[in-house]
């Protein structure tokens, strides 16, 4: 692969505000590359660099190995193309105007456009999806319809390389999606490079990701190795759990949220599964209650999400009957507990002895809405009769945190 | 919007031609159209009525189209060829030349008040060898200002010279001889160098660092614009004065009609502003008392433009 863009030592700063210094990054030709970062850490200034709007303190910006400085105003806009954030136009030009204008690094001043020109205009139109806008005016289609219109003219311009600043950050996840797509679609041909807000977006569509923080660049690679916990939790200084995404198998990134509870020394033990406890793991945690859960297959989405809290946690390999021993530690639990809470999961003859170890106790016992029975009848005596004995139903989390 | 609006050109310019032969034969003389042939008609048409036409024509097409350059540039549908501060600098120059010479040199002084307060706006918004065009409008309006403040202080202690000032400064095309028209000729060359940036004057509507983007070479075609539009409106204000309205309304007036296009925006409005100027003076020189064609432009041309704001929606 080739060297299509290379950044090396650049400085700059606003005034006296140092935005980054001795920044350097090669980018090969033909690729998709994410810039990612949190606000202010010098990620768009940087773009602008690259683009010749802003002229670095020192340092130099190469493309193809000649340096940014050696190209005139033309023929830098025949090589970079560029899609700003968001493009207010005050004038009514009409779609096709707009397109049309992206061919001007490349015809003479006074010379009209010529038939190639009008093609590859229309050309650009299709590619985005834009021909059926082509006499409207830009002042008057959605914000939606105006990025791809600008996409279209980067296009029209036949750039080397694309820089995007956050192209689709004002848009409808649809949108974004779609154009994204479409720029996708642009490479290996032009070599794109944006700046991204949503991480998710860029780990799907970017084979390349770069992670700033405050005017640092501090990782470039893969999503896979540029997208973890610790490095996130560095740039963005936020707990991201990162998963794999069911579908593309892509790093998927969910914040935390993190829990910020008040004291409570009430202790609650949840029976839960099949994704049913993550929620109220979440909410008891909040509250401050101390949480145990279990009795849990380890490849259930409860384990993991009661992990991730910190939450003690009785678990059974997966596809394995409950044993003797997670029976007795869960006994303890629960005799150590306030009250026990049974969500409305699935139960099966793999977790029945989750429901039989219900009687016989002294803590409260609640049950959410009513689960699910697969053992034929025998779960829901057990609980029929526990409800006679006083266990309370709860129709919802709301109303269990009331009755608790 | 026309559909194509690069058809108003020819009968616009067919237009013109005809209303400048009309014009030629309507004026306080007495005579009639039939007396074509006796010396003293032909000498009014020719040395009195037509320079004053051809002044009004190029006046009034050179400040239309430095206004469709101005509101460009800026982005801002208020911004007019004064901007700069152009008309109060030639202003000042003006009542200097009335007060300290008699009005002798009025012309020069007048130019070059103009240009000198473009040239400080200039200077003063230049910053890194960039200029913001943002820092040119503020800069602008506080000369305009200033110089303001020394043309009333100088209007207040001119005495007998006020009248004189206060006609100037109002915009007249009285004083337009043969030898005005040819500095005005200069006019059209400025207007070219702005048509052969109209495609750029597009570009740069988008914003400065789009327009970088798309290979415009923004620092030197805002030069090259700022100056030349200074240069047009500099001898519009020497030959005639601050004729206000024709600068700021034309452009609009055609942009409903043209789009936005610059390519076909300038042409189009220097037509219609010469047109414009050259029949307001007409009306001017017919009246009864002559008085400043500024306040005949602005009286008509005004609420015509309400009129098709208001209406706008059907073009």
């Amino acid at each position: 692969m080739t060297t299509e863009l290379s950044a090396e030592n650049l400085s700059v700063s606003y005034g006296d505000h140092l935005v980054f210094e001795n920044l350097s990054l090669a980018v090969e030709q033909g690729g998709f590359i994410g810039i990612l970062g949190p606000n202010g850490c010098g990620k768009t200034t940087f773009l602008r660099t690259l683009s010749r709007v802003l002229t670095p303190d020192s340092g130099t910006v190469f493309i193809e190995n000649v340096d940014i400085k050696e190209f005139n105003v033309k023929a830098l806009a025949r090589t970079i193309g560029c899609v700003s954030q968001e493009t207010s136009v005050s004038f009514n030009f009409t779609v096709k105007d707009i397109v049309m204008m992206g061919r001007h690094p490349h015809i003479g001043r006074l010379s009209p456009l010529s038939e190639e020109d009008l093609k590859i205009v229309d050309e650009a139109m299709k590619t985005t999806n834009v021909s059926n806008l082509a006499d409207r005016f830009i002042t008057e289609i959605s914000g939606g319809e105006r990025q791809r219109v600008l996409i279209a003219r980067s296009i029209a311009q036949q750039p080397k390389i694309l820089l995007l600043d956050e192209p689709t950050s004002h848009l409808d996840i649809n949108h974004q999606i779609d154009i994204l797509s479409m720029i996708q679609a642009l490479t290996p041909k032009i070599t794109v490079i944006g700046v991204f807000h949503d991480l998710n977006l860029a780990s799907h569509f970017c084979d390349k990701i770069v992670l700033m923080e405050k005017g640092k660049i501090i990782k470039v690679g893969t999503p896979s190795e540029v997208l973890t916990t610790e490095l996130i939790k560095k740039s963005f200084s936020i707990k991201m759990m990162v998963t794999t995404h069911p579908v593309t198998g892509k790093p998927y990134l969910v914040p935390e949220y993190g829990v910020f509870s008040s004291p409570n020394s009430k202790k609650i033990h949840v029976i839960s599964g099949g994704g049913s406890g993550t929620e109220i793991f979440y909410m008891l945690s909040m509250y401050g209650y101390s949480v145990t859960a279990g009795v849990l297959s380890t490849n259930d989405s409860d384990f993991v999400s009661a992990k991730t809290l910190g939450l003690e946690v009785i678990s059974e390999p997966p596809f394995t009957e409950i044993s003797e021993e997670s029976i007795v530690k869960q006994k303890q639990l629960i005799n150590e507990s306030d009250a026990v809470i049974v969500t409305d999961m699935p139960v099966g003859a793999g977790n029945l002895s989750n429901i039989e170890a219900l009687k016989d106790i002294s803590a409260e016992i609640y049950f959410i809405r009513s689960f699910s029975d697969y053992t034929g009848g025998k779960a829901s005596e057990i609980r029929e009769s526990l409800i006679k004995n006083g266990a309370e139903v709860a129709d919802s989390i709301p109303e269990l945190l009331k009755k608790l | 919007m026309l559909k194509y609006p690069i058809l108003l050109i020819p009968p616009l310019l067919i237009f013109l031609g005809i209303s400048i032969i009309i014009s030629a034969f309507i004026g306080v003389s007495g005579f009639s159209i039939f007396e074509f042939d006796t010396d003293m008609f032909q000498k009014i048409i020719f040395e009195i009525r037509l320079p004053r036409i051809i002044g009004a024509v190029l006046v009034g097409g050179g400040l239309a189209c430095a206004g469709c350059a101005m509101q460009g540039l800026f982005r801002n549908p208020m911004a007019d060829p004064y901007i700069l501060g152009t008309s109060s600098g030639g202003a000042l120059g003006a009542a200097c030349a009335i007060v300290f010479l008699g009005g002798l040199f009025l012309p020069l002084f007048a130019f070059i008040g103009a240009a000198a307060s473009t040239i400080v706006v200039y200077t003063i918004s230049k910053r890194n060898g960039r200029v913001a065009v943002e820092t040119i409008l503020l800069a602008g309006v506080a000369m305009s200002l200033f110089l303001s403040a020394i043309l009333s202080f100088i209007m207040y202690l001119s005495g007998d010279s006020l009248h004189q000032i206060m006609f100037w400064t109002m915009g007249g095309l009285w004083n337009i001889y043969w030898d005005n028209v040819l500095i005005g000729l200069m006019i059209i060359l400025g207007c070219i160098v702005l048509f052969i940036y109209s495609r750029d004057l597009n570009i740069l509507t988008l914003g400065e660092e789009e327009a970088i983007h798309l290979g415009v070479n923004t620092e030197k075609t805002k030069k090259i614009l700022l100056i030349v539009s200074a240069f047009i409106t500099g001898i519009a204000v020497s030959i005639s004065g601050c004729i206000g309205f024709i600068g700021l309304i034309i452009p609009h007036i055609m942009r409903i009609f043209t789009g936005p296009d610059h390519r076909i925006l300038i042409p189009a409005s220097m037509i219609a502003g010469a047109i414009l100027l050259m029949w307001a003076d007409t009306f001017a020189r017919t009246l009864p008392v002559e008085i400043p064609v500024g306040i005949i432009t602005a009286f008509f041309g005004a609420p015509f433009f309400i009129y098709l704001l208001k209406r706008r929606t059907k073009i």
